[in-house]
């Protein structure tokens, strides 16, 4: 991994995740909102849920590849995904 | 110290950093409650031009439990905006601050008040102006009359000011951080020296101040002011916190991008709790977690290191206390539970069984007009720890207790050793900078930067 920093790397893992998203069919905002209200971890109150999905910046972390688990930073919200493949196109993107 | 600096993590991010909490019953508005938490230690007041400020990166967080329980019902929310009015100038200000909207004042910080209970948050006002920092006699000419302009009553009745104070904690750092000395008793200490006056090491530096006033039965789990003092219902339970985003990443032109829920950096309700009496390892953790969460600290009250630590510092001075081997039922009782009923004469703070390290407040118990420094331990049930007041000697009260003076509480078979009703730092608050107030805010005027004076030249 040539000359990666991490700041490019969560600015990739960003777009794999916004990639992912739509792969699982969670690219609306409605899907989103309700991904979150699934699996949140947030206190906020769903009043900031939705909105902010199209005009800040996502953060994707992938705490334990192995496991498939990815949590996703939106606003002040937190979705933690169990998802392999989301996991595994991320770390992909991070070697290119 | 208090909580200034006292964990790894937040020793490093001082914007975030709580140094002290207080709350107790108003002198002056005896229907009210005030909480006083205090943020960034040990400011030099000279160190401009980027002087000392609040985080607008940070959710500062006053919670109140209620109800005999461990979690907040409640909590006030600050959250702080600053403005620059003039970005091509390095300066602070560009000519005397002679009000809070002055154009002379460059750098300015405005803030928001939460209320968020029982999960419900309501704006109870923003945009409220923070006085500046003190500078000096020509920069901030009228000080005290700028920071009483910055008192706001927010239109739900509570009172709330944020912004510098003088530092009222009063500590022997110096000595106390020295192998545990404390110099009225240093001539017994295991490296001795002749035995002198304490040395205030907070002295003559400054705090960022978020100040709190409540209606009693704003805070009660019953919306009522109490009047028993036996009754649960007259028990509060108060902590403090900051917070800062799970997310932070730094883009290469200079901006931050934060993301994420709110996570804790660091939290107080007992003074000393986490500085004396978690070791280091934990401390950190310590500073994530909530109250509610305190039962894998209870060890550390049951044994507490420092009490192992003063028969060894201090030879043939503490006998009996070496001797102790029991699960120090007292400071599980100060410190994490409330004392219940029947321990002190017309006095509990009882919060129920569930250990939390939480300033705990018998709101029924009125103000005195007479306070001790020692509060309970002097006989004064207005003070810590019941609640905390700024005048109150957290630091002997606390080294009293956990050299075993407060044992015979729980255990009366237990004969405390003589010294152990003797301990001091040397420091009272007659050491600070500038007396407190009578009034709300009640911590003193800031210290100039004008007037600031290196320590070694003190």
């Amino acid at each position: 991994m040539a000359d990666f920093s991490r700041r490019e790397f969560l600015r990739k893992g960003s777009i794999g995740v916004a990639a992912g998203v739509a792969a699982l069919g969670l690219g609306t905002e409605g899907g989103i909102a309700r991904a979150a209200t699934r699996a949140t971890k947030t206190n906020d109150p769903p009043a900031e849920h939705g909105e902010a999905i199209t005009s800040e910046p996502i953060v994707a972390y992938v705490r334990r590849g192995a496991s498939g688990e990815v949590t996703v930073m939106a606003g002040s919200r937190e979705v933690v995904h169990m998802d392999p493949d989301l996991a595994r196109r991320i770390i992909r993107a991070s070697k290119h | 110290m208090s909580s200034h600096r006292e964990a790894p993590g937040v020793s490093k991010d001082p914007v975030a950093d709580n140094t002290d909490l207080y709350a107790f019953v108003s002198p002056d508005r005896p229907d009210t409650v005030t909480i006083i938490a205090n943020y960034i230690p040990l400011q030099f007041p000279a160190g401009g031009p980027n002087f000392f400020e609040f985080g607008d990166d940070v959710a500062y967080d006053i919670h109140v439990s209620n109800g005999r329980r461990s979690d907040a019902q409640l909590t006030y929310r600050f959250r702080f905006q600053t403005s620059l009015r003039n970005d091509a100038t390095f300066l602070y200000n560009t000519g005397p601050i002679d009000s809070l909207t002055s154009t002379s004042w460059n750098r300015r910080q405005f803030y928001s008040v939460t209320r968020i209970h029982k999960g419900k948050e309501s704006l109870l006002a923003q945009g409220l102006a923070c006085p500046p920092v003190n500078i000096g006699p020509r920069s901030t000419p009228s000080y005290a009359s700028l920071a009483d302009a910055a008192v706001h009553t927010v239109r739900s009745g509570e009172v709330v000011f944020a912004g510098q104070r003088n530092e009222g904690f009063f500590v022997d750092l110096g000595s106390i951080f020295d192998l545990g000395t404390l110099r009225p008793f240093e001539n017994l200490h295991l490296i001795p020296s002749a035995a002198a006056t304490g040395v205030d090491g907070t002295r003559g530096f400054n705090v960022h101040t978020i100040a709190l006033q409540v209606k009693i039965k704003r805070l009660t789990s019953d919306g009522t002011a109490p009047t028993d003092p036996a009754s649960g219902r007259s028990v509060i339970g108060v902590w403090a916190s900051a917070s800062r985003r799970a997310a932070t990443l730094l883009e290469s032109d200079g901006d931050v991008v934060e993301s994420g829920p709110w996570r804790q950096v660091s939290r107080l309700g007992n003074p000393l709790f986490n500085e004396v009496i978690v070791p280091m390892a934990d401390k950190d953790g310590w500073n994530a977690v909530p109250p509610s969460a305190d039962s894998r600290f209870v060890k550390y009250v049951a044994h507490p290191e420092l009490a192992g630590l003063l028969p060894v510092l201090y030879p043939g001075v503490f006998p009996n206390l070496a001797a102790y081997s029991k699960d120090r039922a007292d400071l599980e009782a100060i410190l994490l539970t409330g004392i219940p009923n029947g321990i002190v004469g017309g006095f509990q703070n009882f919060t129920g069984p569930a250990p939390a390290d939480m300033l705990r407040l018998n709101v029924a118990i009125p103000s005195t007009e007479t306070p001790n420094r020692f509060g309970i331990l002097g006989g004064d049930l207005a003070g810590f720890p019941n609640g905390r007041r700024p005048q109150d000697d957290v630091v002997a009260i606390e080294l009293r207790a956990i050299a075993g003076a407060t044992i015979p509480l729980v255990d009366p078979s237990f004969t405390p050793d003589g010294a152990a009703s003797l301990l001091t730092d040397g420091t009272t608050e007659s050491d600070n900078s500038s007396p407190f107030l009578a009034s709300f805010p009640y911590l003193s005027t800031p210290v100039a930067g004008y007037d600031s004076i290196p320590p070694d030249e003190a």
